[in-house]
Order: C-alpha cells, then sequence, then structure tokens
C-alpha cells in the first residue's frame, strides 16, 4: 500500500541507485522524488512543453509529462496546461493546419464520408461531459514486484469537461453495415524510420462500446481547445475506460468486423483474463485481453503524510475520487487499517464517469501516529483492494491509499 | 490555447449530469492552427555502454525514460531489448541483445 504520493515531495525516498537521471539544467527548474526506488524526476520549466505549466518530467522524446500531486489538491478539474501528457513514438506532427484537417469515416458503412473541423462542430449536435482520462499505467511505479514502462506516480490522470460530438451521430449519419463488430480509430501519426507498419499505433473498441452515448469525439477540454500534446484538434472520449483508447490527433475511424491486428491492441495494453486482471509473476497459461473498463479508485487531497492534526478536535477531510467503468457509489475512510469504515459525504456528481469530491469530519481519539485509509466503491460494486493486483504491464493499479500523520 | 477555465465557471455555466446538450446544436469553435516546438532530442545516454546504448536506442526515444527504470531481472531486460528490435526495428543487432541487455542490469542495480 503506497504513501500518498502528496507527500513524496519533502519525504525521503530510496534511491535505486543506478545510472543518474540526466537531464540539463535547461530542462529542469528543480526535482521531485516520486515514493518508489529510482523516483527521482526532474520538474520542467514552465513552457518548455508547448501548452504545459511545471510538469514532471518521465521523458522529453517522445513525451512523457506527469501532473504534479499539488494540482490534484487545487483542482478538481485539471487546468489544461497542468494535464498529463503521454505519447509512445515521437512521430505527431508539431503543426496542425486546422483548414487542411479532415476526419473520416468509413469500413462496413453504407456511406463513407468526410468532414473538416468546421463540419465536426457545425453539423452535428454538441454535447458537453464531464470524465477522468487515465493512464492504463497509472501508478505503475508502486507496483510490486516493479515492471518495466512508463514508471508513473499517481499523476497520470486528468478530469476535465469535454464537448464534442457523440460518436453514435457520426456512425448513424455513415449506416454502420449488418455485421459489423469494431470500430477502429486511426490518428495523424506517421511512423519514424526504423520503425515498420505493424507498430503504427491505432485502437479498436467493440461496436456496443464505440456506440455508447458517452463515447464521443470531443474537441473542446475545459472549455477551450485542447493542448497540441493532448491531441489537438480533436479526440476520441471514452469515459470509464482507460486511455488507450482515448485516440489522440484522431484522423479516421473504421467500422470492421474484426477485433484489430496490431500491436497496440494485442500484445500492448493487455490484461489477464481474471478477476481484476491479477496474476502471479511468471504465471503461466493466463489468457490476455485488451484492458477495457477502469477500476475505483479514491485519494487525499487535504492532508499529506507527515501533517500534524489536533488531538480531541475535529479536521474534515477532503479529497476526491471516481467510480471507473461505473458511477462513483461510495467512499470510506479507515482510521483502524482498515477493521472499521466511516462513509464521507460525496460532494457534487458531474456525472458518472468523473471524479467527485468527498469529505468527512475526524476526530483523533488520542494524541500520536495517526494513519487514514480511503477506499472507493462503484455502482457495479468493485471496490478497491488493500494490495494492487499484479501483471506484467503494470495496468489496473488501484490500491487503497493511505497518509501517516501525526495527532498532537 | 491552453487558458484556464475555473471549476466555479465550469459550475456556473453547467447542470449537473453526465450529458449535456451544449446550446442544443451546432457548436461554435475557434479553430486556430498550431505550430509548436518541442525540446527535442533530449537526453542522451552516457557512462556505462553509453555508446552502444546511444547507437541502439537513440533513434526513437530519449535516454530518460530508460534510467528510471526500476531494477529488473536480466531477462526482463532482455525482453525489452528484443521488444525495440522486433517489433520497432531499433537497430540491434543479434549479437548485441545479450550484451545490451547484461549492461541496461547492470546499469539498474536492485536498491539498497
Amino acid at each position: 500500500m503506497p504513501a500518498n504520493p502528496g507527500a513524496a515531495l519533502g519525504r525521503r525516498a530510496i534511491l535505486g541507485g543506478g545510472a543518474a537521471l540526466l537531464v540539463s539544467p535547461a530542462l529542469a527548474a528543480s526535482e521531485v522524488r516520486l515514493p518508489f526506488a529510482n523516483g527521482l524526476r526532474p520538474l520542467t520549466k514552465p513552457g518548455l512543453f508547448p501548452g504545459k505549466q511545471q510538469m514532471i518530467l518521465q521523458r522529453v522524446r517522445a513525451p512523457l509529462l506527469e501532473t504534479p500531486w499539488d494540482v490534484f489538491r487545487k483542482h478538481l478539474f485539471i487546468p489544461n496546461d497542468q494535464a498529463y501528457v503521454r505519447w509512445h513514438i515521437p512521430d505527431f506532427p508539431t503543426a496542425i493546419d486546422v483548414g487542411k484537417y479532415r476526419l473520416r469515416i468509413d469500413g462496413d458503412v453504407a456511406h463513407p464520408f468526410e468532414l473538416t473541423l468546421d463540419e465536426l462542430a457545425g453539423k452535428f449536435p454538441a454535447h458537453k461531459q464531464a470524465a477522468i482520462n487515465q493512464c492504463s499505467g497509472n501508478s505503475r511505479g508502486l507496483i510490486e514486484p516493479r515492471v518495466a514502462g512508463a514508471q508513473w506516480g499517481n499523476g497520470a490522470m486528468y478530469n476535465a469537461m469535454w464537448t464534442g460530438v457523440p460518436l453514435a451521430a457520426l456512425l448513424d449519419r455513415a449506416g454502420v453495415k449488418p455485421g459489423a463488430t469494431h470500430v477502429a480509430f486511426h490518428n495523424i501519426e506517421e511512423l519514424i524510420e526504423p520503425i515498420p507498419p505493424h507498430a503504427l499505433f491505432y485502437k479498436v473498441l467493440p461496436l456496443a462500446r464505440a456506440t455508447d452515448p458517452s463515447t464521443m469525439v470531443a474537441y473542446e477540454m475545459n472549455g477551450a481547445n485542447l493542448p497540441l500534446l493532448n491531441g489537438f484538434p480533436i479526440r476520441l472520449i471514452v469515459p470509464g475506460w482507460y486511455a488507450t483508447y482515448w485516440v489522440k490527433m484522431l484522423t479516421r475511424i473504421t467500422v470492421t468486423t474484426h477485433p484489430g491486428t496490431g500491436f497496440w491492441m494485442n500484445p500492448a495494453y493487455t490484461i489477464p483474463d481474471t478477476p481484476n486482471g491479477a496474476m502471479t509473476p511468471g504465471q503461466t497459461g493466463v489468457k490476455f485481453v485488451p484492458i477495457n473498463a477502469m477500476d475505483p479508485r479514491s485519494f487525499f487531497t487535504s492532508v499529506t503524510n507527515g501533517a500534524h492534526l489536533p488531538a480531541h478536535k475535529p479536521t474534515l477531510l477532503r479529497g476526491f475520487a471516481f467510480g471507473g467503468g461505473s458511477a462513483l457509489a461510495a467512499v470510506a475512510v479507515s482510521a483502524d487499517n482498515g477493521t472499521s469504515w466511516k462513509d464521507a459525504a460525496l460532494g457534487k456528481d458531474w456525472g458518472p464517469y468523473a471524479s467527485r469530491e468527498w469529505s468527512l469530519s475526524f476526530t483523533p481519539a488520542k494524541p500520536g501516529p495517526v494513519r487514514l485509509l480511503v477506499r472507493a466503491t462503484n455502482a457495479a460494486g468493485a471496490v478497491q483492494p488493500m494490495v494492487a493486483g499484479w501483471n506484467p504491464g503494470g495496468f489496473l493499479y488501484n490500491a487503497i491509499e493511505h497518509v501517516d500523520m501525526r495527532a498532537v | 490555447m491552453t487558458q484556464r477555465l475555473p471549476r466555479l465557471a465550469i459550475g456556473a455555466a453547467l447542470a449537473a449530469g453526465a450529458l449535456l446538450a451544449a446550446g442544443g446544436g451546432a457548436f461554435a469553435v475557434t479553430w486556430k492552427s498550431e505550430t509548436v516546438t518541442l525540446p527535442y532530442p533530449g537526453p542522451h545516454f552516457t557512462g556505462h555502454g553509453a555508446a552502444l546504448l546511444n547507437a541502439s536506442c537513440s533513434t526513437c526515444h530519449s535516454a530518460d525514460f530508460v534510467n528510471g527504470q526500476p531494477h529488473l531481472a536480466l531477462g526482463t531486460w532482455k525482453v525489452e531489448v528484443l521488444k525495440m528490435k522486433n517489433v520497432f526495428h531499433a537497430p540491434v543487432h543479434a549479437k548485441d541483445v545479450d550484451t545490451l541487455a547484461r549492461i541496461l542490469f547492470d546499469r539498474h542495480p536492485a536498491p539498497k
């Protein structure tokens, strides 16, 4: 069970002792220590990456930028210029001509068609919805035993208000042919040498998930154009599912009868077809399936490790939570390591796929150490576990968070 | 482009709900072409095995991501090197696969 990374800034952590991070002073303003071995990361100078304030620098090329935890303590809706960034390959354009940009809908449809950006926004009904975008590998650095991949803390997620067109409206206009089962989503990326065509990024959704009313093509994030690094000018939004499906710089939507053969659908981004996607390291004969709906998670924002609370006096605890694949049902806090739980009050409901604030008054019974745990349950009955299930991709991490403080 | 929208502004503009019609029809979006500059190429490898690492890895990504990896088993490093070679066609000679895995393993010792 990891410490709340909110406290990671001031905390001594173990370093791997391996190769030092080598980043020139031109890139980094300061550093942050994420709460795992070899967790020292530079913090970028604001503006180093276009449209981004200070971010935790996981990789310059292709960019991997994590949202610092302090941002989550201040905002339920993460500002666009502090939303995390994740690109696999540096083969996306650094210039977008909005006059030339097209979105094509084709494949097993009666009437394939193409749209300009003005047509997309002007000819179809606009919808708004709040939803959290979370990387499949968010919190991977906290998984034990450790696995290879982006070593994120908890900051590879952002809750935002999205404006766009429901995908179902686009598919309705195209006329999906009987027998179609899937929809593939391609983007503007063009591979760089030496990467071969089978590694080109595209993702595939089952038709039912693609036509779910919440799935949409978004052109605004928190009331503004998307930052280029977050997919300008348009990206797919798949609320409740991990962000690997939220294809950035979306250019082509192809209705198909196949779940896809590309590397990014299989073997990449697959999870064990087991309860909670868990297995043991080295286990053989495990069937893997594409990652899909998110699990519930909850976090503290008002308190961090090392804080002092007044004994015998109430402190208002606050945080946020989300249900994942279904709406958040409950958030509870434990002061006895999970033996008993007390339900928190839930804040404004921004919809089933958004982050939601929680609060609870807590009075330490006596001076001394206080460890508090927070746990979310979703409408489908999924509950955060004390220890996250392990899988070799380091996906689905959602262990109960805790914070260690002292009552004085 | 990266204007901040305070939560209160969102709250004032919208009622709660999962999916809300925004004005009931077409939406006025201000489209403006974008050109950005990225701080490429980012760091290269230095130290143990740097020449081979840079020759094998730096075409596609900067070194910081690799340097931030945890201690991993030698076999795990070999799987990663083979993925880069076979899936992404990284310029890795077959004879160098084991050497690269060993270099990466040695650069990421177990936490003390």
